[in-house]
């Protein structure tokens, strides 16, 4: 496999008259042609920013203060609006996590179709759009008489739907998804993850898929990321990472899930609160909930993101670097 | 856990004896299409069910099953085909003045799916957080201060001064599902209608939030209707799980019953399909391409019985009633037997 996509070191956040929020603390993260790599995180640790930042979407008061952003070897962050522009929908394509509401509400879901396709078909073909547009929305497992439907006719989900067919529409060859299925149950989820799965292995596209939906990603993704406070904590292959996952926060958020069956019972989430992301700490930043943390050594230092088993990246210092998981 | 506190509860519901919400008969539909070749969906069809004071009950089903719309006719937000909605034993009339709107509005409030348009874009959080304070004339001066930060608080959103003056589109996605569940905290009502308040945040912060509702639901006997595609999170938060499928009521009852034996086809469906964290995450698998169902041309008969392994001739003839088969359990599927 070859790399399609190298973020080095970025760095990217928003500058408001208040404050600034670190919201990207130097990541860096590799793609291959046709990968699928799953990103999980707490709730504004930094995710969107990511993804807006990869894309040239983040805008206002948001920028990106260092980094590179290499598609194809293609330093996106230096690239004008015009040319990402160009290339948005038919090198990269980005479902945003307020999918259900970037449809133009006055536009029946056949002209946004048409629309999307015509920027880079010069053809003005409408016969080819037509069954495109329909072959789409199939592809969701929406019927095409929603073509004539407008946004606020579609319940919430096959709003999402229609947002993840037209990210496809151009065959983009990647694709970042932002929380896209969270108002599907799961089996249209896994309905839909299925065949966007086959396509990517026909057309061999490649997949970040951001969700708060662990398992899902355990069962799609070949890699996954988790982030906290603008930082990659832990990577490593899907099924590695959840079996025997290292870094504590990885660990508390697997423990935080409640069982489906038996007795109801309650349990609580990680003790603590977020961290301010207006803060940049010289310690762990996960440091003041950890249940491992070491005082003098986790709190002075931020440990870097090693790899400390085969494939398996982490930041923390419970993990020398190449030790076989002693702790 | 808080026997004092449940003792008072059932007193309460006790005195009332009748129920805080009664739905008889809802029916939705929607026209779609150009002029002179409309559709009729047909979204909520013949829905019935009731709600006690301090009860929680889940609503699981379909995306697009017909959920939202719902509770938008119980929230006041769309006027429904067909049938009736009480609160407090007292129909909600087809047209409200505008003092009965914002007595309605002190009971029941709505958290929309969709936090990314349901917050005013131009207004701070602070003003989004005051602004029902003030109208139901709950708090003055300096308390509405107070409390906007406490409600801040209880959301997670920490330290709370940092978010008053922030803008929605400065916050991330979970930040704001929490501000609009803050903002329908803020009236302390009598029933949230929440449509999955919770899809945007992670397991930890998400469990933050269902015990926050909990104790809520605890201390000041608030009702919930709460929409979700989580089972595991339908399980932990209601006493009750309703499952509904191409716009009706497929099986109601206790929510340990409901997930840990399924009647109905399709919520066993669901139930195989969902993630069990208690036994490694993994889903089973189950076959997901088959067709959802078409809500403009429903079959005559059950509309689960293309999709069902357990189709008999009896679910294609008509549609099957949804029958009591055990005290406070139902089902709408001829094939399961009354339990005695
Ligand atoms: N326009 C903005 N101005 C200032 N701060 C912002 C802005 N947008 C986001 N932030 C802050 O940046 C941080 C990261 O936000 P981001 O949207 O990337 O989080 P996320 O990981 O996607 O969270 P979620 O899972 O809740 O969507 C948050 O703390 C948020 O409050
Ligand atoms: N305003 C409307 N006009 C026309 N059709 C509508 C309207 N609102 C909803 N519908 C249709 O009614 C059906 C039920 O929609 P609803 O939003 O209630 O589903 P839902 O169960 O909330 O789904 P999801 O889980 O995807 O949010 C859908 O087929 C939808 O297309
Ligand atoms: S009624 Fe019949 S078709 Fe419908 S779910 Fe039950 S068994 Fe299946
Ligand atoms: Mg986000
Ligand atoms: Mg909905």
């Amino acid at each position: 496999m070859s790399s399609l996509l190298e973020i080095k070191n970025l760095v990217a956040g928003y500058q408001t008259t208040e404050q600034e929020i670190y919201a990207v603390r130097d990541v860096s993260l590799e793609l291959n042609k046709g990968e699928f790599l799953g990103i999980a995180g707490e709730s504004g640790c930094g995710k969107s920013t990511l993804a807006y930042a990869i894309t040239g979407l983040l805008e206002h008061p948001g920028k990106i203060t260092g980094g590179q952003v290499l598609l194809q070897g293609e330093d996106l962050i230096k690239k004008t609006p015009a040319e990402l522009r160009q290339m948005r929908w038919q090198d990269f394509s980005l479902v945003m996590q307020a999918s259900m509401n970037v449809l133009n509400p006055v536009m029946p879901i056949r002209e946004q179709f048409y629309d999307t396709m015509a920027v880079h078909h010069p053809k003005d073909d409408a016969r080819y759009f037509e069954e495109r547009a329909q072959e789409l929305l199939e592809l969701v497992n929406i019927s095409p008489k929603y073509l004539e439907a407008y946004p606020h006719q579609l319940s919430g989900g096959m709003k999402q739907r229609v947002v993840i067919a037209l990210a496809l529409a151009l065959q983009p060859s990647l694709v970042i998804m932002d929380e896209p299925v969270t108002a599907l149950d799961v089996v249209v989820q896994r309905g839909i993850l299925q065949q966007i799965d086959q396509l990517r292995q026909k057309l061999d596209f490649s997949i970040i898929f951001i969700t708060h939906d662990l398992s899902l990603l355990v069962e799609i993704a070949d890699t996954i990321a988790i982030m906290y406070a603008g930082q990659v904590v832990e990577k490593a292959k899907a099924i590695e990472l959840y079996q025997n996952p290292f870094h504590p926060y990885t660990e508390a958020l697997m423990q935080s899930f409640p069982p489906l069956l038996g007795q109801r019972k309650r349990r609580h989430g990680i003790a603590g609160h977020p961290p301010n992301l207006a803060i940049v700490r010289p310690g762990c930043p996960f440091f003041e909930r950890c249940p491992k943390g070491m005082a003098g050594i986790c709190d002075v230092k931020n440990p870097e993101l090693k790899e400390v088993d085969s494939e398996h990246y982490v930041a923390c210092q419970l993990y020398p670097e190449g030790s076989e998981n002693t702790v | 856990m808080l026997p004092v506190n449940s003792i008072r509860k059932e007193a309460k519901i006790q005195s009332e004896h009748n129920y805080l919400l009664e739905i008889d008969n809802l029916s939705k539909e929607f026209k779609i299409g150009r002029l002179g070749k409309t559709q009729t969906v047909y979204a909520v069809s013949d829905v019935n069910f009731k709600l006690k004071a301090g009860e929680v009950v889940a609503l699981v089903g379909e995306s697009g099953s017909g959920k939202t719309t719902l509770a938008r006719m119980i929230g006041y937000l769309y006027q429904p085909t067909a049938g009736t909605i009480k609160l407090h034993n007292q129909t909600i009339p087809q047209h409200l003045s505008r003092r009965e709107m914002l007595r309605f509005r002190r009971r029941v409030q709505m958290i929309f799916q969709d936090p990314f348009s349901s917050l005013n874009p131009l207004q701070s959080i602070g003003y989004i957080l005051s602004r029902p304070l003030k109208v139901h004339k709950l708090a003055t001066g300096v308390a509405i201060q107070a409390r906007v930060i406490e409600l801040l608080e209880q959301c997670g959103l920490i330290p709370a001064e940092q978010y008053i003056n922030k803008l929605p589109h400065e916050l991330s996605g979970g930040q704001r599902q929490r501000v609009v569940i803050a903002r329908a905290l803020a009236v302390s009502p009598q029933l949230i209608l929440a449509d999955e308040p919770t899809s945007m945040l992670d397991v930890s912060i998400r469990l933050d939030i269902m015990n926050l509702m909990l104790d809520l639901k605890e201390e000041e006997g608030i009702s919930y209707i709460f929409i979700t595609h989580d089972l595991a999170g339908a399980h932990y938060m209601a006493d009750r799980i309703i499952i509904m499928y191409a716009g009706y009521l497929v099986e109601m009852g206790p929510s340990d019953q409901v997930i840990n034996n399924p009647l109905h086809p399709y919520t066993q469906l669901l139930k195989e399909a969902a993630p069990k964290p208690e036994s490694g995450l993994k889903p089973g698998k189950v076959d997901t391409t088959q067709e959802t169902p078409d809500l403009t041309a429903l079959p005559a008969g059950c509309p689960f019985a293309s999709r069902c392994p357990q189709v008999g001739a009896a679910c294609l003839q008509q549609l099957p009633p949804f029958r009591e088969i055990a005290d406070g359990y139902w089902v709408r599927c001829p094939e399961v037997a009354a339990k005695d």
